[in-house]
């Protein structure tokens, strides 16, 4: 099975990127801490030196954490906005990594001073690539939902149940979320195509792959599939994993620490390893 | 002879069983097999739904004793269904102009209406020209919801007049808990239904008269007890479900059925009918249980069963016996849900969601919720017009005893992934959210809400300060309070002051004045008035004394004292308590030392500002005021402690939680491209 070795190829080529890995996992963190520092300080200054807030140690308890986001949620509020502007920059980031990302790969390398320059010898073909797919997802969207909320209109006097509109829903999502991945697909064998036939022009490149995510349908989504049901493997085993540990002491928020930081880690390791996959899999099937 | 004998014994038998059959197990129960209630307002209603036309026809036989002293010469009707006639009413003026939050996006789809088409006394007095709209709260003269009739001769004490009164009401599409949808029927508030006629002796009546409010926006309802027999008929398919006991059904000749009803000791009746109901039948200790759910959440009764038993054995355990024979729980399907939340004498409608996870206890909460209503509206039988705390408010203070006791304190709202949180919980969170808590104090009419916070105020704030003052005489005299009020008053109509003076009846009993003469200051506060209340730890000081060193003159001798060694360190220890609110409350206090040493003690918490000073060779490490949780309407919990070791465990562990989840996030979209 082709797809098999790909997905194996995949992993085994991250692990001769360590360099890229270790870079992209600290970028992460200082993105991360850049709102991740106000927070700590905010809950610090609030409500340090109350007892109150050691009822969540040991569990989540509703009362406390509900008077707390009562009383101080205004200043944490602002953070969130914080976090989500810092992940659109630290989007345009990874687009702009994934250049280098593909390259290493595909030149088998470890250089970082490589890494930089690839990063941004494709950004701007990149780029606009992310612009079509961005909006690829927004019509996307449209399509979906909005005749999904014309068929609720359209069912709703003669249906009696809220049975009937679950099944719509659900089945509009899972549709969505299909389309999606297409999209993220395309989005990434465009990437490879980009590179591999140092094309300029994106869009066409984008069509291109289209075709040829069809055309090899079962091969490419059957690794896609692969890597999704390791990535929620990892996140069963990591919720295992805390709640057989707990965060009561100490000592057992600095092991969870470092499992969250370890499977961070491991979430980059497993979108290089999409990439390595992708590419071998191109390689593999022409 | 023999043979006759033999006959006559034989349908002596059959009809003593008979007897025994019908009263054992036919007629409606009470435990007691007694007169409960004064039954002064009683009616036997012939009643036929049109499904089709959404109306029903029907005629009443009114039978009301006046227990007053008074020679009593006009009756006072409500036809709460006019509140759907038009725009105009008081019910949707108010939903309308945000009166009532609950009812502020108010459609009105399909409209509803009573007309009374004859009313004569028995003596074929026709009264039908003396009926006449008044408005006793508002002067809204497009309001119709009630009516004044004169009487030609006076009702004198301790007499009855019967009246014959023929009506038609249209029901409305399904608004604020009565109507219909498709071929689902909540019939409630649909027949002329007397007032209250209030005289000394019953809630805060000076003087003989009706208390009849019109239908508000934010009010439910008021009347008098008696016993209902009512004959529905409606065509065959359909399933029916009422307040009281079913006696008999029988079919005619036009495919329809009639079922005759008995209910007694009851203030209102309502019922139900659809085809589709899924028919649920059981049984806790006498009392038949009913449940008719919709097909799509069948699998959902044995939650409802669940919560309706756990109910009836809780409030039978903390506040007084079960009276009826049975309890009738209505589904609504999806599109009548605003039929849902609503109760009647052991009648009521729940709310309820296909495959709704169980974690989610909505459908618990309401069955416990609307289950406990026949205890305050129906037996107890407030004043909802005028005192909705009296019935909304202690009945959430026992929906919430009732859900943390069947499914605990901390997860019997929601309990699932991890988040977990109790009804009690979520009770207080309303109320300490509110933006200002000073909105409205609980003593008022459910229509003089105007600026708001009928429902936190009138529920949660009640609920909430209840239990503060649980947790101020404890769940024992709690417990005995509760259960005179319910044994007094019980059938009676209770007023606050009826209520207040079982509580500090209890209290100087059972407590000896510890907070007082008596605990109208409790009352003064939370009840009539709007105090909040915030303590606050401000400061903790450990100031070193400083110990005698150098030379000192003592009666011509000159002592040095040369040492200071740690051990005889002295610190004078201090902290301040500061009182940030208006509210005035009895405060415990914990104080933790460094030589592992407690000590706990209350304060008046009377103060604007007090300081407690300790000296000694140990010092003060935290303060925690309230360390037991007992008063629940502080509205900052992280003000009442203080430690002079900043608390860092709890701070990492949402750090890191929240780095992660920070890290996840942009990790998710960046995936994307």
């Amino acid at each position: 099975m082709k797809l098999i070795k790909s997905y194996f190829n995949g992993i085994s080529s991250t692990l001769k990127k360590l360099k890229i890995l270790s870079m992209l996992y600290v970028l992460t963190l200082i993105f991360a801490l850049a709102v991740a520092i106000p927070f700590k300080d905010t809950i610090s200054t609030n409500i340090g030196s109350s007892l109150a807030a050691i009822k969540l140690l040991k569990d989540f308890d509703y009362t406390t954490y509900s008077n707390f986001m009562h009383l101080f949620g205004d200043t944490i509020k602002p953070l969130y906005r914080t976090a989500f502007l810092l992940g659109i920059i630290y989007m345009l980031f990874f687009v702009f990594f994934s250049g280098g990302i593909l390259s290493s790969i595909k030149n088998n390398t470890n250089s970082l001073s490589q890494f930089w320059a690839d990063s941004w010898t494709y950004f701007p073909r990149f780029f606009r690539l992310f612009l079509y797919s961005f909006l690829v997802m927004v019509i996307i969207t449209i399509l979906v939902f909005f005749p999904i909320a014309g068929i609720i209109a359209a069912v709703s006097n003669s249906t009696k149940s809220e049975e009937t509109y679950f099944y719509i829903i659900s089945s509009g999502i899972i549709i969505y979320l299909f389309l999606i991945s297409i999209i993220v697909l395309v989005s990434d064998y465009s990437k490879i195509m980009l590179i591999s036939d140092n094309a300029f022009r994106p869009f066409r490149t984008m069509l291109r792959s289209v075709s040829y995510i069809f055309k090899h349908f079962f091969s490419i989504y059957g690794m896609n599939l692969l890597f999704i049901i390791t990535g929620l493997a990892l996140f069963v085993l990591y919720f295992i994993i805390t709640d057989k540990v707990g965060m009561v002491s100490g000592f057992t928020i600095f092991i969870i620490f470092l499992i969250q930081q370890l499977f961070i880690t491991c979430r980059l390791f497993l979108k290089i390893s999409i990439y390595g996959g992708e590419v071998d899999l191109v390689k593999k099937i022409g | 002879m023999k043979i006759i004998f033999k006959g006559t014994f034989k349908i002596f038998f059959t009809f003593l069983f008979s007897i025994i059959l019908y009263t054992n197990f036919i007629l409606p129960q009470n435990p007691s097999n007694k007169q409960l209630s004064p039954r002064n307002a009683n009616y036997d209603i012939d009643v036929k739904l049109d499904p089709k036309t959404k109306t029903l026809k029907g005629n009443e036989f009114l039978t009301w004793t006046n227990l007053s002293k008074d020679n009593v010469s006009e009756l006072q009707f409500h036809l709460y269904l006019n509140a759907f006639k038009n725009s105009k009413s008081t019910f949707l003026t108010e939903a309308r102009t945000g009166v009532s939050k609950r009812n502020q996006n108010l459609n009105v789809d399909d409209w509803g209406w009573i007309d009374i088409s004859s009313m004569k006394t028995i003596d074929g007095n026709d009264l039908i020209d003396r009926i006449k709209f008044i408005h006793p709260d508002d002067e809204n003269i497009d309001d119709q919801t009630v009516i004044s009739v004169k009487l030609d001769e006076p009702v004198k004490p301790g007499k009855s007049i019967q009246l014959k009164i023929d009506f038609t009401s249209k029901l409305p599409k399904v608004i604020a808990r009565t109507g219909y949808m498709d071929d689902f029927f909540l019939v409630a508030q649909w027949f002329p239904k007397l007032g209250v006629y209030e005289f000394p002796g019953i809630r805060n009546a000076t003087k003989g008269g009706w208390n009849c409010h019109q239908f508000h926006a934010n009010s439910e309802f008021y009347s008098d007890f008696g016993v209902y027999n009512v004959n529905i008929t409606i065509p065959n398919n359909f399933i029916v479900g009422a307040v009281g006991t079913l006696l008999n059904k029988k079919e005619n000749k036009d495919s329809t059925s009639t079922y005759v009803y008995k209910a007694e000791d009851v203030v209102d009746f309502a019922w139900t009918a659809s085809p589709h109901f899924k028919v649920f039948d059981g049984k806790w200790n006498n009392v038949s249980l009913r449940i008719l759910m919709q097909p799509e959440h069948a699998n959902l009764t044995m939650r409802v069963l669940k919560s309706l038993k756990g109910s009836l054995k809780y409030f039978t355990e903390n506040l007084g016996d079960y009276p009826y024979p049975n309890v009738t729980v209505v589904d609504p399907p999806l599109k009548g849900m605003a039929a849902g939340g609503m109760e009647y004498p052991g009648f009521f409608t729940i709310v309820s969601l296909w495959n709704l996870p169980e974690g989610l206890k909505l459908l618990e909460n309401v069955t416990v919720h609307e289950f406990g209503h026949t205890y305050f509206m129906g037996i107890l039988a407030s004043n909802e017009f005028e005192d909705p705390w009296l019935d909304e408010g202690f009945n959430s203070y026992f929906e919430a005893r009732t859900m943390d006791y069947l499914y605990g304190d901390k997860t019997s709202y929601v309990d699932i992934f991890g988040y977990h949180y109790g009804t009690r919980e979520n009770q207080r969170l309303s109320y300490i959210s509110l933006n200002n808590p000073k909105i409205a104090n609980n003593y008022r009419a459910s229509w003089e809400f105007t600026d708001g916070g009928y429902g936190v105020i009138t529920y949660s704030k009640t609920a909430t300060w209840m239990a503060t003052l649980e947790g101020l005489i404890g769940l024992d005299v709690m417990n005995e309070i509760m259960e005179t009020y319910y044994d007094r008053w019980k059938f009676k109509h209770p007023s606050a002051q009826n209520f207040i003076n079982v509580v500090n009846e209890i209290y100087n009993k059972k407590l000896d004045k510890i907070f007082g003469d008596n605990l109208n200051w409790f009352f003064e506060q939370f009840l009539y008035g709007t105090a909040v209340c915030d303590y606050k730890v401000a400061n903790i000081k450990n100031n070193e004394i400083d110990q005698p060193s150098g030379l000192y003159d003592s009666v011509n001798v000159k002592k040095l004292y040369r040492y200071k060694s740690n051990k005889e360190k002295k610190y004078l220890s201090s902290f301040l308590v500061s009182r940030m609110g208006d509210a005035i409350m009895p405060t415990e206090i914990a104080v933790h030392f460094s030589n592992n040493t407690d000590t706990l003690f209350i304060w008046n918490g009377k103060e604007l500002n007090k300081s407690f000073t300790f000296e000694g060779q140990k010092q003060i490490e935290w303060v925690k005021l309230d360390p037991n949780d007992k008063n629940l309407m502080d509205i900052n919990i992280f003000n009442n402690s203080l430690t002079t070791d900043k608390e860092t465990a709890v701070n990492n562990k949402y750090f890191t939680k929240f780095l992660y989840l920070v890290e996840n996030l942009m990790l998710s979209i960046s995936m994307l491209f």
